[in-house]
């Protein structure tokens, strides 16, 4: 049964042990991408966004099926996406944070298509690139906190694909100077009682 | 082979085009049937998936690419990678398709609701495949393989042009070369 559970819920680390280890009020902006909020990876969102606003933590929720109307895919021309509303908008508030928190459920062993059309979007302002080819980040963002789901367990997603959306959000994040990335898989949604996806949960935002 | 060709750049002058039109040539040359779709001529009209089977039946570009995707016995794929990754908006394509693309009955693989047998895909990036493969361990081909292994497609075939930004026309001329290549293992199979 331990080993069970191990395969069905990981969470990997990187540089930091906590999230927030100071524990000074950070501004989260807090992106959820599903269009079911009656499942698990909203439960997940829910009750990481509560947690946060209890410790006392600046919380700005963006649910991007609100606005899936309005998001557009990323185009190299900039005058294109600067006349859009929805990129102007989000590009202000992911500027404005400190802190990411992600939550989606994975769509064929990546993310769902609207998930990856906002990280398409930040790549005109989050960053430049220096004479010397070095990246300098352009936004304050200081630590990324990812939950994603899967039907799949955490032995096959690693056997298939070998964690192809960690490796995706990682390398994303680190390219973009963001270096303190947790990342939490709950995997096995399907095959596991709601009391044991709910303890889950609240193993994970314990540790926000 | 009815090949369904997909193409997922909204620059139309760089390399990704340049070998996405080199496969099309080289297709129909083989006496192949193409119909090509250039995914942001409908960019506006691409819907993100919902879980909604009535909703999704309700966007007209939903319906007719579901359309052409079961006429097909082939696909062609070619992208730009994008964040280690497809662009948004072929992760959009490859969304869609599944609501009827298969049926999930058991183990690791679905039964084919199409005649897809084969499907290649190419993709250029701006890294070179030493940090790609070696250091990440090709996470967009891990995702597609896969996606692509669960719909029951038995053929898939990748090739990767690399370090497109340091690209001259000869490396060009050789990655065009081997791409005609690639194109004559379409074959039917039947």
């Amino acid at each position: 049964m331990k080993k069970f559970l191990f395969f069905t819920i990981a969470t990997i680390i990187v540089n930091n042990t906590q999230v927030y280890p100071d524990q000074k009020p950070q501004h989260v902006y807090a992106v959820f991408a599903n269009d079911n909020t009656q499942g698990l990876s909203h439960a997940a969102f829910e009750q990481a966004v509560s947690t946060l606003n209890k410790k006392g933590h600046k919380v700005d929720e963006m649910k991007l099926y609100d606005h899936h109307k309005d998001i557009p895919f990323f185009q190299h021309g900039k005058d294109i996406m600067e006349n859009n509303a929805f990129y102007m908008d989000n590009q202000k508030r992911f500027l404005e944070a400190d802190t990411l928190l992600i939550v989606f459920p994975m769509y064929w062993y990546s993310m769902p298509a609207i998930m990856k059309a906002w990280i398409d979007m930040i790549n005109a302002w989050a960053y430049k690139f220096e004479k010397d080819g070095s990246i300098k980040p352009l936004h304050s963002v200081k630590k990324a906190v990812i939950i994603y789901t899967s039907m799949l367990d955490r032995n096959s997603l690693s056997e298939q694909v070998n964690h192809a959306v960690e490796a995706q959000m990682l390398q994303t994040c680190k390219f973009l100077s963001i270096n303190d990335v947790t990342i939490h898989h709950i995997g096995n949604v399907y095959g596991q009682s709601k009391e044991e996806l709910t303890k889950h949960i609240e193993n994970i935002t314990q540790k926000l | 082979m009815k090949v369904y060709a997909i193409f997922a750049n909204d620059n139309t002058n760089g390399t990704s085009h340049k070998l996405f039109k080199q496969a099309i040539e080289s297709l129909q040359k083989d006496g192949h049937e193409v119909d090509t779709l250039l995914l942001y001529d409908k960019e506006k009209d691409i819907p993100f998936f919902k879980h909604s089977q009535e909703e999704m039946e309700n966007n007209k570009f939903y319906l007719e690419n579901k359309e052409r995707f079961l006429k097909a016995d082939a696909l062609l794929i070619v992208f730009p990678l994008f964040w280690y990754s497809v662009p948004a908006i072929l992760k959009a394509w490859l969304d869609m398709i599944n609501a009827w693309a298969y049926k999930y009955e058991s183990g690791i693989h679905a039964k084919p609701l199409h005649s897809i047998k084969k499907a290649l895909v190419i993709y250029s990036s701006m890294q070179s495949k030493e940090v790609l493969a070696k250091k990440l361990n090709s996470p967009v081909e891990n995702q597609l393989m896969e996606t692509f292994k669960f719909i029951g497609i038995p053929e898939i075939e990748m090739y990767h042009v690399d370090d497109v930004n340091n690209i001259d026309p000869e490396k060009l001329a050789l990655h065009l070369e081997q791409i005609t290549k690639i194109c004559k293992t379409c074959k039917d199979k039947k």
